[in-house]
Parts: C-alpha cells; sequence; structure tokens
C-alpha cells in the first residue's frame, strides 16, 4: 500500500457527508428545480436515496470481498491485467478531471457571489495549494481536517434554514406530484449523479479499519446526505417558490441574503460562503488525493508524494480552461457530468462487484 | 583524557588530580593523617562552593581528625583496617560511593561530591554532600494560579523531583536519570508512572534524548528542539511548565516528563494543542465555571487570531456585511486617516508588539514608562493626530486583552505570529484569503503530531470520551477515564457513582431518638 492509515467508520461517514454536501447544496437545488418544478425535493429524497443506498450496497460488497485493495487493484484480479490497466487508467483520468471540475465550479461561485474583480484564477490556485498540502499529509490529514470543518458546516446549515423559517410559504409545494413520478424520475439525474459521489470509497477500502462497518457507514451517509439536501431544496422553494429559483444559478447563497436577525445582523452570505471554503477544501483535497492515489498506484509507486505536483498542475489546468463561463459548467453538470460520472461510481463497480460474484473472487477476508 | 586508575600512592594521586585540574582555583586539596602512631595519610578534594561545607567539617574533618581520639579504634588504625574502618564507623554521611577511576573521580567532583583519597587504597571515597547556593522554592512567574498550589519547579533537579515525588507517593513514579552535553554534562531526568505510561513512548523518549550529541544544554528549549517531531512549525509540540502540579497532573494521565537540571521548565510529552489552553486552575475551581472560562478562552483564541484581519477584510472588501449604523461610524473615524486599513492594522499591531516586547526585557521602573508611552504617545496622540481611527485602536487592545487570556505561552506564542500573514491575506483576498489562511493552518495542525499523538486530539481524531476535559471540564466524579491516546495502558481512573448526593434526611424519630 502507498500509505499507512487508518480510517475508522464514523469519519468514513462524516467525509463522505462533506463530500457530497460541500458543494450539493450549492448546486443541486437549483438544477433539481429547473426539471422537478415543485416536486423536485422529492427526486432528492425518494429517488436519489434509493438509487445512493443502491450504490453503498455494491461498494460495500466490494469492500467486503477486497478488504486491502482500491480498485485499481481488484480490477485488475477480476478482469486481468490489461483491461483491469485501462479500467484504473480512465479511473485516474475521471478523479483529475472531476477534481478540476469541482475547484472550477466553486471558483466560478466565488466570482459570481462574492469577488466579481478578482480573476477565477486565483481562487482557483489558492484552492490546489491548500489542497495540495493536505494531499501531501495523506488521507489522514483530510479525515481530521473534515472533523473539524462538519460542526463548522451544520452550525450554518442550521442557522440558514432555522432563520429562515419566518419567510416559508409551504403553498409553493403545492401541488404535490402534479405531473406524476415521471417527472420526479427525470428531475433526479442530478441528485442521484451527486449521491453516487459516495463511491470515492473504493479508492479508500485499505484504510478502513472496521470492515464490519462500512456498509452501515455509507447507508448512514445516504440517509444523512439525502436529508440535508432534501431539507435544503424544500426550504429554497418554499422561499422563492419553483418559478424563481430557476434564475438562481445558487439559490441557496440567496438564502442567506434573505436572513435577517433584528435587522441588525443582515447580508449574512459573505460569511456562509467562508464556511463554504473550509468544506470545499474538504472535498478537493478528498478527489485530489483520491487522483494521486490512482496515479501511484498506476504507475506502482511507493510514495504518493512525487505526483502531487504533477497532478496538481493538470486539475489546474482543467479547472480553468475545460470551460468557458458559468453557463457551461450548469449545462455539464446538468446533461454529461451525471452519466459520466454514474458510469465510474455506479456500473463499472457494479460490473466488477457481478464479475466477483460469477467468479466467485475475493474471500471476504474481513479484516 | 585516558582513563587513570587511582594510583596506590596518595602523592601521586595528588599531582594528577592537580594535572586535571589545572589552573581551576575553585579547586581544593586539603591533605591530614588518619590515626596515632602508624598514622594513614589521608587527602580531601573538591570543588569549593559545590559541596556543604559544615557537614564537611562535622562529620569528615572532625570525626577523623578530632572525634576520632574519643573512640577506641584510634590506637590501632593502620593501613590495612584503615578504609573499612573509615567507611564504616568513621564518616557519618548518608551517600558513599567508591571510585577507582580518576576521569569518573574528576566527573563527580565536578557535580559537588567530595573525594577522600586514602594513602595505600587503590580507590577513593566519594561523599554526597552535595549543597550549593540556590533559589528557594517560590511561586512561578509563568502560570500564576488565585487558587491552588503555589510552589514552582527551581533550578536544582533534586529539588524538582521532590516537589512530584510529593504528590505522587508511588514506587510506580520512576526517575530515570541520564546525562546530556559534552561539555556541560547536564543531569536530566525521565519522570513517568510505570504502568500508566505506553512503554513505546517512554522508549522513544529515550532513544530521542540518547540521540542528542550537543556540547551544551543550559535550558529544556534546547532538549526540546532536539526531541520534537517537527522541526518547521510554530506550534510547540511539548508542553513546558514551572508548576509540579501540573507535571503530577500529566503523569496521572499517561505522560512522561523530562525534567532538566538547571531550570525550572519542565517538558512534558506529549503534548496536544487543547491542552495548552488550560490551566491548571481549571481543575481546582467548580466545574461549571472553569468550563465557562475555557468557552471564554476559546472565543478569545479566535479573537485573538482573527480579528485583526477580519477588520481589514471588513472595511476593505465586505463594507455590506456591517449593520448601516456601524458601517457609518466606522467611515466617520476612517475619513481622515491617509493609510489603507491593511497598513493602519499592520503598523498598530507591529507597534503594540514592540511596546509589549520593550516592556518585558526592561527593570520594573522603565517598563511603566513604556507603557505609558504605549498607551498616551502611540494611543492617544495617534488618534488626534488623524494618523490611526480609533476603531483599529479598540481592535488591537482586544486583540491585546484576548491574547493575554491564553494560559500558556506555547498557547499565544503562534497565536501572536500567525496573525500577521492573516492580515496579509486579509488585505488580498478578504474574507476568502483568512478563510484560506484558516484551512491552510488547520491542515497544519491535522498534520502535526507530538510523540505520535495527534496534535489536535481529541477534536480531530475525534474522541468523544475525551471531551470532559475539553472545552466543558466535567466534575471530578465523572473523570471516569484517563486521556484515550495516552492512558490507554490503564483506562479507568476511578469507580462510578461517586457523585455525592443529598444525604437522606432524617427522621424526626431518630433524630429524636439520639437527643433524649
Amino acid at each position: 500500500m502507498v500509505e499507512k492509515a487508518k480510517i475508522s467508520s464514523s469519519q468514513l461517514w462524516l467525509l463522505l457527508f462533506t463530500n457530497v454536501v460541500a458543494t450539493g447544496v450549492l448546486f443541486v437545488p437549483a438544477v433539481t428545480t429547473l426539471k422537478g418544478k415543485q416536486d423536485a425535493w422529492l427526486s432528492i429524497a425518494v429517488v436519489a436515496t434509493i438509487f445512493g443506498l443502491l450504490t453503498a450496497i455494491v461498494i460495500s460488497s466490494l469492500a467486503k470481498r477486497f478488504p486491502r485493495e482500491t480498485i485499481m487493484d481488484f480490477s485488475i484480479s477480476l478482469w486481468g491485467r490489461v483491461l483491469g490497466k485501462i479500467v484504473g487508467l480512465l479511473y485516474m483520468f475521471y478523479f483529475i478531471h472531476s477534481t478540476g471540475i469541482i475547484v472550477r465550479q466553486f471558483g466560478e461561485f466565488l466570482v459570481t457571489a462574492f469577488m466579481p474583480e478578482t480573476p477565477l484564477e486565483v481562487f482557483n490556485l489558492v484552492l490546489v495549494i491548500l489542497a495540495a498540502s493536505a494531499v501531501r499529509n495523506g488521507i489522514e490529514v483530510i479525515v481530521r481536517m473534515n472533523q473539524f470543518v462538519i460542526p463548522l458546516i451544520l452550525i450554518i446549515f442550521l442557522g440558514l434554514i432555522v432563520l429562515g423559517i419566518p419567510d416559508w410559504q409551504p403553498e409553493e409545494l403545492l401541488p404535490m406530484l402534479e405531473k406524476g413520478w415521471g417527472r420526479v424520475m427525470e428531475a433526479s439525474l442530478t441528485p442521484v449523479f451527486w449521491r453516487s459521489q459516495i463511491a470515492l470509497t473504493l479508492m479508500l477500502i485499505p484504510f478502513l479499519n472496521n470492515h464490519q462497518e462500512t456498509r452501515i457507514s455509507l447507508i448512514k451517509a445516504v440517509l444523512v446526505i439525502g436529508f440535508i439536501l432534501t431539507v435544503e431544496t424544500m426550504a429554497a422553494i418554499m422561499i422563492f417558490g419553483n418559478e424563481l429559483i430557476v434564475n438562481y444559478v445558487f439559490p441557496t447563497f440567496y438564502l442567506a441574503r434573505y436572513i435577517s436577525i433584528f435587522e441588525f445582523v443582515e447580508r449574512l452570505e459573505s460569511l456562509i460562503i467562508v464556511v463554504w471554503v473550509a468544506g470545499v477544501t474538504v472535498k478537493v483535497a478528498l478527489w485530489y488525493y483520491c487522483a494521486v492515489l490512482a496515479a501511484a498506484q498506476w504507475f506502482q509507486l511507493k510514495n504518493h508524494k512525487p505526483v502531487v505536483l504533477p497532478i496538481g498542475v493538470l486539475v489546474l489546468y482543467f479547472s480553468v480552461f475545460l470551460f468557458a463561463n458559468t453557463r457551461e459548467i450548469v449545462e455539464h453538470l446538468s446533461t454529461q457530468a451525471p452519466f459520466l460520472g454514474l458510469f465510474f461510481t455506479f456500473v463499472v463497480p457494479a460490473l466488477l462487484w457481478l464479475t466477483a460474484i460469477i467468479r466467485r473472487q475475493g474471500g471476504g477476508k474481513v479484516g | 583524557m585516558e582513563k587513570h586508575a587511582i594510583s596506590l600512592d596518595l602523592q601521586e594521586n595528588r599531582w594528577e588530580i592537580q594535572a586535571i585540574f589545572e589552573n581551576c582555583s575553585d579547586l581544593v586539596i586539603r591533605e591530614f593523617s588518619i590515626g596515632a602512631e602508624t598514622a594513614v595519610k589521608a587527602m580531601v578534594v573538591y570543588i569549593d562552593g559545590l559541596v556543604d561545607i559544615k557537614i564537611a567539617n562535622q562529620h569528615l574533618f572532625k570525626s577523623l581528625m578530632v572525634d576520632i581520639w574519643e573512640t577506641p579504634v584510634a590506637e590501632n588504625i593502620n593501613q590495612k583496617n584503615v578504609a573499612a574502618l573509615v567507611k564504616d564507623r568513621l564518616i557519618s554521611v548518608g551517600e558513599l560511593k567508591e571510585s577507582r577511576q580518576l576521569v569518573e573521580l574528576a566527573d563527580n567532583v565536578l557535580t559537588g561530591e567530595m573525594a577522600l583519597f586514602i594513602d595505600g587504597q587503590d580507590k577513593a571515597f566519594l561523599l554526597g554532600i552535595k549543597k550549593w547556593d540556590q533559589r528557594a522554592v517560590e511561586e512561578p512567574a509563568t502560570e500564576t494560579v488565585v487558587q491552588g498550589p503555589r510552589d514552582g519547579f527551581t533550578e536544582s533537579l533534586r529539588t524538582n523531583t521532590s516537589l512530584i515525588r510529593r504528590r505522587i507517593k508511588t514506587t510506580r513514579l520512576k526517575f530515570e536519570a541520564k546525562k546530556v552535553g559534552l561539555l556541560t554534562k547536564t543531569d536530566i531526568c525521565i519522570a513517568y508512572i510505570q504502568g500508566l505510561v505506553p512503554d513505546e513512548l517512554v522508549e522513544e523518549v529515550r532513544q530521542r534524548i540518547s540521540r542528542i550529541n550537543v556540547d551544551s544544554i543550559l535550558e529544556s528549549g534546547y532538549i526540546e528542539e532536539l526531541i520534537e517531531d517537527e522541526a518547521f512549525t510554530p506550534f510547540s509540540l511539548i508542553n513546558k511548565t514551572e508548576r509540579p502540579d501540573k507535571v503530577a497532573a500529566d503523569l496521572l494521565e499517561g505522560r512522561v516528563a523530562i525534567i532538566v537540571d538547571t531550570t525550572p521548565f519542565v517538558l512534558i510529552v506529549p503534548a496536544t494543542y487543547p491542552q495548552m489552553l488550560q490551566s491548571p486552575e481549571d481543575y481546582y475551581i467548580r466545574s461549571i465555571f472553569s468550563s465557562f472560562i475555557r468557552i471564554l478562552r476559546f472565543v478569545n483564541l479566535n479573537v485573538a487570531l482573527l480579528l485583526p484581519s477580519l477588520y481589514v477584510a471588513v472595511v476593505t472588501f465586505h463594507q455590506e456585511m456591517l449593520p448601516t449604523p456601524l458601517l457609518l461610524s466606522i467611515a466617520a473615524a476612517r475619513e481622515f486617516v491617509p493609510f489603507p486599513a491593511f497598513v493602519e492594522a499592520l503598523v498598530m499591531e507591529l507597534t503594540f508588539e514592540t511596546l509589549r516586547e520593550a516592556g518585558v526585557r526592561l527593570p520594573r521602573p522603565f517598563g511603566q514608562a513604556v507603557s505609558i508611552v504605549g498607551a498616551l504617545v502611540i494611543g492617544q496622540a495617534a488618534v488626534m493626530a488623524g494618523l490611526v481611527s480609533p476603531a483599529m485602536v479598540i481592535i488591537v487592545s482586544l486583540t491585546a486583552i484576548a491574547n493575554f487570556t491564553i494560559p500558556t505561552v506555547a498557547g499565544y506564542l503562534p497565536i501572536r505570529l500567525l496573525r500577521f500573514p492573516l492580515m496579509f491575506l486579509a488585505a488580498t483576498l478578504g474574507l476568502f484569503g483568512i478563510m484560506a489562511g484558516v484551512m491552510a493552518i488547520l491542515i497544519h495542525l491535522c498534520s502535526l503530531r507530538s510523540f505520535g499523538v495527534p496534535y489536535l486530539s481529541p477534536v480531530a481524531p475525534f474522541s468523544f470520551r475525551d471531551f470532559k476535559d475539553m472545552i466543558f471540564r466535567f466534575p471530578w466524579w465523572a473523570m471516569f477515564t484517563r486521556p484515550r491516546l495516552v492512558g490507554y495502558k490503564e483506562p479507568a481512573r476511578q469507580d462510578f457513582h461517586q457523585r455525592p448526593r443529598k444525604p437522606e434526611p432524617r427522621t424526626r424519630e431518630s433524630s429524636g431518638d439520639k437527643h433524649s
């Protein structure tokens, strides 16, 4: 193994929580409401959760069968050296590419909503440098950083929801299931894709110190994420209504602008962004780490540190040149990204799992 | 220096000693005879100022030269029996060793032992009657408490170990002695409680100390920098204290203390950052109040670190965050200030740091003059001249006061330092810059370890059990376990169910019975 580290089961689900929620709260409500209208929250609460549970089962079964290997290793032992190496290479590029997109998303968000006069590259650069320093120090540091960041995210999130309650208009959620489940299913693509990001666990399997509880912690992650995103989307719909919400790229951010405490504490959005920086740093660091680990394993390095810099440069490159503007990102996130993502987070793992079942491989030496 | 054996001839020994200690004017050599007709020549060697001359007079010189005549043995002393007689009957000193090597003997003489040579013996006696002028046990200057013991460590290793031993009266408390430093040969002592402390930890401490190869150790700070886990960090990875009660408490948690001679500062490993925000007094006052104080300290930690940079960021980039009335008054105050907020903040913070440094090193009367200059000239005059805004003065003072609430030096030094890069980030990237800086600090803190224990534990990695002694301080009857990462060898600390309960109300009959 490239690194010696231990992740406990509670650390795992907290990590996955931040991984999904950090960017999920920003992007999921608007994109889902665009298609699902007032029923968008059902896509998140029901469809995405069911799918998320499915992903959790696939991943935890693989983890049980190959407790000491990442997907880079067991794809080789299941599908042979050539095909396995190709799969590994694809995953490596997927991780680098996704890290770039995540960095871009957040940089874009900061420029649009926060500091329009600062060039995007500055934010991207700072974020990549921060993440790189975390990645260099290894997965344990990312995990611990996350434990520090989670309370911050929760406090801000709860504050946002609770303080918005006076402005809620529950009738905005009606009529329920106006166009039936068809529209709900249609809208659920983005939330499903977001939830399936828990598949990053595929790269962390060897670090988990309690394989008995992997499934439980994945399921926990799926449910808690579902709860948070559902509440968030419902709140956004109830405050803005499904007509207005689609005009905002980042409705959550405007929720913050809505809040006023005693007409003294107002315009809290800057504070909220600041806290999000923390969450997104963790998320970027995690994806970046997976990319680095994948590269290190693919090239069969003993240490992951030499690849941190080259991959950082690639990530920065993707983050700056992949898209021209915010519209393109939203476009990508609502059309191509989910399919690309689901291929890597669900389809390939599920096929690997089936192969393992058929060929009875991976004795499930639960360690 | 080659290894000399002690010669049978006293004169030869004398020449050797004189050669070794050439030009050492503090060396004293005194020759005399023991006994009458068959008198045996003897010689005493010591360093003036390091031995207790009163005890030497009373129990060595007087008993060998005067009192000996009142004892029956005096008559038949000769070269054969003299050594045994001297050792068993004549010298009434507790600590007595023998030495056969001149070099080893010289080393011991240098630590303050008195060497007694007797003619015809190829060995010398070493009497442990060390005494030198030293400071009495006083209240520690760096960590004062309102309630709690007032004794502090001194510069003497023995006094310090005794202060700890008086608190922990068990044979499981070990003091392992070592010598470090080629020239200073400083005594150091590794203290731990066997069975509580993880064996790997003690072994690690031993190894890291034995790796040290320097010519001098003048203070425990030398040791600290030579054995810590990470060389380049503003945070201290080793706790340092002057208080024996703190050392005792840490030993009881399963930590290791390193006591260094000639300094009152004792090192404790492993250390965590949350520990540095705690004062021993937290454990002596009522738990509710100390929990309150700890929350206050935590808030102040953030104020001390972030307030100046938040001011810079808000005034420069995010004016909209302030409520309008507040924004107006700050704008009015800043109207005539010629500098941007960052320069203003930087200059004021640097001025404050300068004033503080000037005040600390000066003799007390000058120190007061410095504070007057600081308060009146810099504070008031600068504001009146329109060079800085009153708001900035308030910010600087609040930051300083908040900084002073952190109870340990190791706790507040990094905060003082990290303020400046954060201010710079605030001036360039606003709140995002501050947050990026904070995340960088967090990543750094998360990557630190002190003797294998993560520096931010029990927050990250999270340990619910250890939160009883973190932001809150639970009452002593609820302190069931030692910290998970250091005291795991004997986690249980005490019995459950020790919460004091209201006594059963005495029934009228029984109380009546007693009195009637």
